[in-house]
């Protein structure tokens, strides 16, 4: 498998030689095949929002190296702007992205300016607000006077239309209620599936990215702590301890259980095997 | 008299076709700790601009601590008695260092400044951005800014807080700090919380659930006797705790096991049923 992103590197400080220098982050390595979503979490400030914006252009580091599809993307700073098409940021805070004076506008701007056709353009969006679940309804409507899940879904839907190679999600899930949340992380899979695209998924939620992540990468205070599989790095307490991090509440139960001496695997994530062990557990001799 | 009173109000903005609130009536007495979830659009954030005045209700009437929001002269009143916490930080934050954005409500209440540099210090060390005083509020992280968006409000001292996806932006531990605030306030000072989330577990925490659809309120119990319905929650669109989950699907088995609020809880239950089958 190729890597689709490789990150070298990479350190970020805010204004530097100021009075307000601050290191945001230091020394940041990974990469990142096609078609494999990873997580990063870490705490309020530890630089994952600072992280995004160097992957997609928005900000230049301090030192290190952004290597997409085997070129640095600064390699022609004129070239910038199409490194964003092809990396999609949805930043944290969507009314920073929203502008337009409709949702069906804003949703729109951004596949227009890529050169689209226009009958092209309204398939995408249509398609993308039925995944998303976003009302026909609100398209005519002022983004600006939407709930705060709405905005948060319509600046999502703006990117997707997009179909980057590379999705950045910065924290999407954390205004949206819980069957959106679900709908959202299935869409998340349904589109690297459809485009073998590539997903950097920033979170707070261990659960959502226990789910969906096959790799998740560790921050803390600006440095790489680890970067490992769900399985590995939930079931490691060491690192959770470090980290500031707490396992997915049925990871923690299946720990427990099993310090109490009971069989439990290794490889719990989801509700669905831990209850398929219990089942075993119950079936056949427990202890 | 309950501290706050919702009559009949229904409530639809202007460039809607539909109501954002409709005809929703509820009383919450001084000192409860009440969590409110829903849909995404349900109206949980309307409702949270109509308790502090911010909206004012077409149809019904919102009383709080006796004064209806409706009458100009005491809105500023209610605010002082209702302090709200916006679902957007950047909404919230004013002016531009760390320590004058938390000390600017309490400037409005006209107190003496010892007492506004005491309250701001105390706001500011409870949220963990003691540190960060003497900050430009626009370089904070979103979880930094949420943060001295709440200290600001706790440094007024209101009756009441009401709290809009206050951890939304929020990691685990600050998630946790937030929530253990919360319930001190609530706890030692008598302070009437509202909390509006989408995270199931922060609700379990409170004593009182309100579960919105459809611009009106379909449920409203305590968290035991709110959690155990796990297939209407489902369809409102709501969730419900890992823990809760797998003991909902092991009834769905046929297996007798009590549902219960916390992973020990469940823990303890499966440990039960576990050794029930030994015998
Ligand atoms: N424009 C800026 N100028 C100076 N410092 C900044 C600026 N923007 C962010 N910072 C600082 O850089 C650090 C990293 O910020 P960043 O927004 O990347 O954090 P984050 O991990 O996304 O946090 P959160 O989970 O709260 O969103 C923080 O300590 C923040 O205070
Ligand atoms: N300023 C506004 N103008 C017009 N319609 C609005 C405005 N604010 C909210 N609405 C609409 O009113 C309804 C209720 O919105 P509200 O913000 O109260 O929802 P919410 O329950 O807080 O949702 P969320 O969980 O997404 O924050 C939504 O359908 C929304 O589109
Ligand atoms: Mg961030
Ligand atoms: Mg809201």
């Amino acid at each position: 498998m190729s890597n689709l992103l490789e990150v070298k590197n990479l350190s970020y400080i805010y204004g530097k030689n100021t009075p307000y220098e601050k290191i945001a982050l230091q020394d940041i390595n990974f990469t990142l095949e096609e078609g494999k979503i990873l997580g990063i979490v870490g705490h309020s400030g530890c630089g994952k929002s600072t992280l995004s914006k160097l992957l997609n252009g928005l900000l230049k580091a301090t030192n290190g190296d952004i290597i997409l599809e085997g070129i640095n993307i600064w390699e022609k700073p004129k070239n910038i702007k199409s490194i964003r098409f092809k990396v999609g940021l949805v930043f944290q805070y969507p009314e920073h992205q929203l502008f337009a004076d409709t949702v069906k506008k804003d949703i729109e701007f951004g596949v227009m300016n890529m050169g689209v056709e226009k009958n092209q353009i309204d398939i995408r969006v249509r398609k993308v607000c039925d995944i998303l679940n976003i009302p026909l309804s609100i398209l005519d409507k002022s983004p600006f006077s939407l709930s705060g899940g709405e905005q948060k879904k319509v600046a999502l839907a703006g990117v997707m239309c997009m179909q980057p190679k590379i999705l950045i999600l910065d924290e999407p899930t954390s205004s949206l209620d819980p069957l959106s949340r679900n709908n959202l992380l299935n869409q998340v899979m349904a589109y690297k599936e459809e485009f073998n695209a590539s997903v950097i998924f920033i979170s707070h939620n261990m659960q959502e990215l226990s789910l969906i992540c096959d790799n998740i990468l560790v921050i803390k205070e600006g440095k790489q702590l680890a970067i490992d599989t769900p399985q590995n790095l939930f079931f490691d307490d060491k690192l959770l301890n470090e980290s500031g991090l707490k396992a997915p509440e049925i990871i923690y139960i299946a720990k427990e259980l099993k310090k109490l001496g009971y069989r439990i695997k290794d490889d719990i994530l989801t509700v669905d095997d831990m209850c398929k062990n219990i089942l075993e557990l119950l079936g056949g001799d427990n202890k | 008299m309950s501290f706050i009173e919702v009559k009949n109000v229904t409530y639809q903005y202007q460039d809607s076709s539909t109501k954002a609130l409709d005809n929703i009536s509820l009383n919450i007495n001084q000192g409860e700790f009440v969590s409110i979830l829903g849909h995404n659009g349900c109206g949980k954030s309307t409702l949270s601009r109509l308790l502090n005045g911010l909206l004012i209700a077409e149809q019904g009437e919102v009383i709080i601590n006796g004064i209806n929001t409706a009458d100009e002269e005491s809105i500023y009143e209610v605010r002082s008695n209702l302090g709200l916490i916006l679902q957007n930080p950047d909404n919230q934050l004013v002016t531009t260092v760390v320590e004058e954005d938390v000390a600017f409500g309490c400037e409005n209440l006209c107190l003496k400044p010892d007492e506004i540099r005491k309250r701001v210090d105390n706001a500011l060390k409870a949220v963990g951005m003691y540190d960060y005083r003497m900050f430009d509020t626009y370089r904070l992280s979103g979880g930094q800014k949420q943060k001295i968006a709440i200290a600001g409000i706790l440094a007024m001292k209101p009756k009441c807080i009401v709290l809009d996806e206050p951890t939304a932006m929020l990691d685990i531990s600050a998630r946790e700090e937030i929530i253990k605030i919360i319930k001190s306030l609530n706890q030692k000072e008598k302070i009437t919380i509202i909390l509006i989330t989408h995270y199931m577990e922060e609700a379990i925490e409170s004593k009182r659930v309100i579960v919105m659809n459809k611009g009106k309120i379909v449920l409203d119990n305590s968290p035991d006797i709110i959690f155990s319905q796990v297939e209407l929650l489902k369809s409102y669109g709501l969730d419900v705790p890992q823990s809760i989950e797998l003991i909902y699907n092991l009834r769905k088995r046929g297996y007798k096991i009590d549902y219960t609020l916390s992973a020990q809880g469940c823990i303890n239950n499966i440990v039960s049923l576990l050794q029930g089958n030994d015998i």
